[in-house]
């Protein structure tokens, strides 16, 4: 059994798993990109974008580019905006760090035991990457460390950030359901039910938050330099920041495995943890997620393996960690995660807890989601100054949404539930972030309104994501922003305006009008079940 | 709801189509490749108007559109449904379909005014039909064809409007008429020209058609498209059961020994 062990528990910076790592890392660098067991093809598989490579000098001009079969096989295979995006990761690892195990085995290492240990920034003191990542030296002082590397320009890569608090949440690891029913509504724990999806889409619930920010928070972007025409308007992103030059960090498997952690954590910790239906806490049973994207005549998940014949996998295959031969030394999310939201909705509303019939009554029920609310359209964010907008609300709706809420004896029925969705975001630059708050007194200050926070959206994948050319068209990322909390706290205090809905949206430092950063529509749905 | 509608509609628009050429031959030329070619030699337009009314041309057009290319739009009506107030979900998916059909019945006043003027101009079947297959197979591998594939996966915003909340579906199916028209028109003239074995050529292209847009959106460049979903589907599927019938056989044998 491989122990996945915590980065910063290991009892040194340059611990064995860590140093072992890192001569895997060189010994697979060492390797040409048109290798496949090469450190460059790993990181194609994730996301390949030549001119971009070049321009961050991750290839030269030169070098010779995967070859076609290969490139068909493996390369620009990430899941992203898909309920893949979980299985998918966890395949990648494994394939991985069977590589690396295999690079420690040809230099004489602990290759049957070194397993890749796992980055839990949600720790105090650990919002940094780890010093081994953040040093030009080898612990003997030779300075061609190949952990170390230069284009990382965000706060959690130059400093521990400040901000992480009030921006990387663990809100995902609340919702009890895999895949929600999407259309406006809950997206779910592991993201909404699609095909092969390289990018695009609706974001999941733990791939916005912490993956992509934390991605965002590591990459940032150079402060003054940009890249070339036609993109003369966009800053240099950091290799973090993007999905086609992520993989080739090595920060990028640290962070990665954490998230995969977090989806065991999802799974199984703490056992017997509150659920409220059968499907609590629980995978998804349908064939389309189980065998995968080829069983709708899709691209198959490929990985090769260090004898260079090729691992086809399905995402069953990746649900028991266990089974897989691997554990977690802690479960602990690392953050406060609330796992009987429910009960804890009933009391703030004033009602009884619902008795057990009609809970039951409640998971029989069909789930239906409408839209309730939009805005006028096109929002386009520049410079760093809060942008106000107002979503228009549906009467009819509302009166539907109140009457869930409503605190009468007679109510048996599970309140609604309410997302505010960014719908289409379109960027020429994935480094963005902003906050997105409701509800704000127009001279209240965002930062003392923390409870007015609907969530932090990164665009991390919005570039690829935008162009005409991508697999959807430039349609750009859908963003589901669960705002039952607020909306709760609203009707309660009486102030929830049965016309309109305050959305305010705060970016992070400036954003470049070359940028180009758009939201399509803001729109509001209920969901209720 | 409104894939059942799809359904419905484009089914019986086919069995239409399929009947009028069996048992309801009753039903005067029901396809609008046979409309035109069952037309005695033609010298001039108003001759040709004499034997023909638009009103059959236009309906038999609109069967032909909503039997191929119904199918085509479950998923952006889907996406009219979804950013739709429940009040106003079905007005607007007929909206988008009005707009989606009324773009096509004017491709098809210019797709069936150039057979006429074909026709008229006493071109020959081998030249006329030659040259739009040439038309059919340089358009399939054009890089402009790929651009109007990939725009007819676009899903825009569609925020309501205060005065007329469906008009901003009204344009898009408008406009995803546009795209697809753009897209298909080329094959769809095609089969205008082919009177003989018109049914199956109609049946192949829809397939086609449909096998294509399962495509996502791709890089725009030169070369044939080819269905990799659907034909990675069949294999998929192809090899289950051919598993699943050497299994049957299998045990069967057993079970004889």
């Amino acid at each position: 059994m491989y122990v996945r062990q915590n980065i910063y528990e290991l009892g040194d910076d340059w611990a064995d798993p860590i140093l072992w790592y890192a001569r895997g890392v060189q010994a697979m660098k060492a390797k040409p990109l048109d290798e496949v067991t090469s450190w460059l093809f790993y990181g194609a598989i994730h996301g390949y974008l030549r001119w971009l490579w070049d321009i961050q000098k991750i290839t030269e001009q030169s070098d010779p580019a995967p070859k076609q079969s290969d490139f068909a096989t493996y390369c620009n295979q990430c899941q992203h905006q898909s309920w893949y995006f979980l299985p998918w990761h966890r395949g990648y690892l494994l394939a991985f760090e069977a590589q690396i195990r295999d690079e420690i085995e040809k230099l004489g290492g602990p290759h049957d035991v070194w397993a890749l240990p796992y980055w839990n920034y949600f720790q105090d003191g650990r919002r940094v990457i780890p010093p081994a990542f953040r040093t030009k030296s080898w612990p003997d002082g030779a300075d061609d460390n190949p952990l170390f590397v230069e284009r990382r320009w965000g706060e959690m890569a130059l400093g521990p950030a400040s901000s992480f608090d009030s921006e990387v949440d663990l809100k995902a690891m609340s919702d009890p359901i895999f895949t929600g029913p999407g259309q406006g509504g809950a997206v779910g724990f592991g993201g909404l039910d699609t095909g092969f999806n390289w990018g695009g889409g609706t974001s999941g619930g733990v791939e916005d938050q912490p993956h992509n920010i934390v991605h965002t928070l590591i990459g940032g972007e150079h402060p003054t330099n940009t890249l070339p025409p036609p993109n003369q308007t966009v800053k240099v992103p950091g290799l973090m920041s993007i999905p086609q030059t992520a993989a080739v960090d090595p920060i990028f498997y640290i962070h990665h495995c954490n998230i995969d952690r977090l989806w065991e954590s999802w799974n199984n910790y703490p056992s017997g943890k509150p659920s409220t239906g059968p499907d609590d806490w629980k995978n998804p049973s349908q064939t389309k997620w189980r065998d995968g994207p080829a069983s709708i005549g899709e691209r198959e998940f490929a990985m090769p393996k260090p004898d260079k014949s090729t691992w086809v996998y399905v995402p069953k295959d990746m649900e028991d960690i266990a089974a897989l031969g691997y554990s977690y030394d802690d479960l602990v999310p690392g953050a406060p995660v609330q796992t009987n939201i429910l009960s804890a909705r009933l009391a703030a509303l004033g009602r009884p807890e619902l008795s057990t019939l009609a809970a039951d009554d409640a998971m029989g029920s069909e789930t239906t989601v409408e839209m309730m609310g939009s805005g006028s359209g096109r929002v386009q964010l520049a410079g760093s100054e809060r942008q106000s907008s107002k979503v228009q609300i549906n009467r009819p709706s509302m009166e539907r949404l109140v009457m869930s809420l409503d605190g009468g004896e007679e109510n048996t029925e599970t309140p609604d539930r309410v997302f505010l969705n960014l719908e289409n975001v379109r960027s020429r630059s994935d480094t963005v972030i902003f906050q997105v708050y409701v509800g704000l007194a127009a001279d209240a200050a965002a930062s003392d309104e923390s409870s007015q926070l609907a969530g932090t959206i990164s665009l991390f994948g919005a570039l690829e994501a935008s162009s005409d050319e991508s697999e959807h068209a430039g349609n750009g990322i859908t963003y589901v922003l669960e705002i039952t909390d607020i909306v709760d706290r609203l009707y309660v205090g009486q102030s929830l305006d049965a016309d309109q809905l305050d959305i305010d949206i705060v970016p992070r430092g400036n954003i470049p009008e070359g940028a180009g950063v758009e939201i399509g529509n803001i729109s509001l749905y209920r969901q209720s079940q | 709801m409104h894939l059942y509608a799809i359904a419905v509609v484009s089914g019986s628009a086919w069995a239409l189509y399929f009947l009028a050429g069996g048992p309801l031959m009753w039903i005067p030329s029901l396809c609008t490749s046979r409309v035109l070619t069952d037309l005695p030699n033609l010298s001039d337009f108003r001759y040709a108007m004499a034997w023909i009314s638009p009103a059959q041309l236009s309906a038999s057009w609109m069967i032909m559109i909503l039997a191929m290319m119904l199918p085509m739009i479950a998923a952006p009506l889907e996406h009219v449904r979804v950013r739709s107030f429940a009040g106003f979900r079905i007005t607007n998916m007929l909206s988008f379909v009005a707009g989606y059909v009324f773009v096509w019945m004017l491709a098809g006043f210019v797709l069936i005014g150039i057979v006429f003027a074909l026709r008229v101009s006493q071109v020959g079947p081998l030249v006329s039909v030659g040259g739009a297959a040439l038309l059919t197979i340089g358009w399939l591998v054009c890089p402009w064809r790929q651009v109007s594939h990939n725009r007819c996966h676009r899903r825009p915003s569609l925020p309501p409007r205060r005065v007329a909340p469906f008009l901003p579906s009204l344009k898009f199916g408008a406009g995803h008429g546009v795209w697809c028209a753009i897209s298909c028109g080329p094959i769809m003239f095609l089969l205008l020209l082919i009177p003989e074995h018109g049914q199956g050529a109609m049946l192949v292209a829809a397939m086609w058609v449909w096998a294509e847009r399962l495509e996502p959106a791709k890089q725009v460049k030169f070369g044939l498209s080819l269905p990799k979903r659907a034909l990675r589907a069949v294999r998929y599927y192809g090899t289950k059961a051919v598993r699943r019938w050497d299994g049957a056989m299998g045990s069967c044998v057993g079970w004889m020994q």
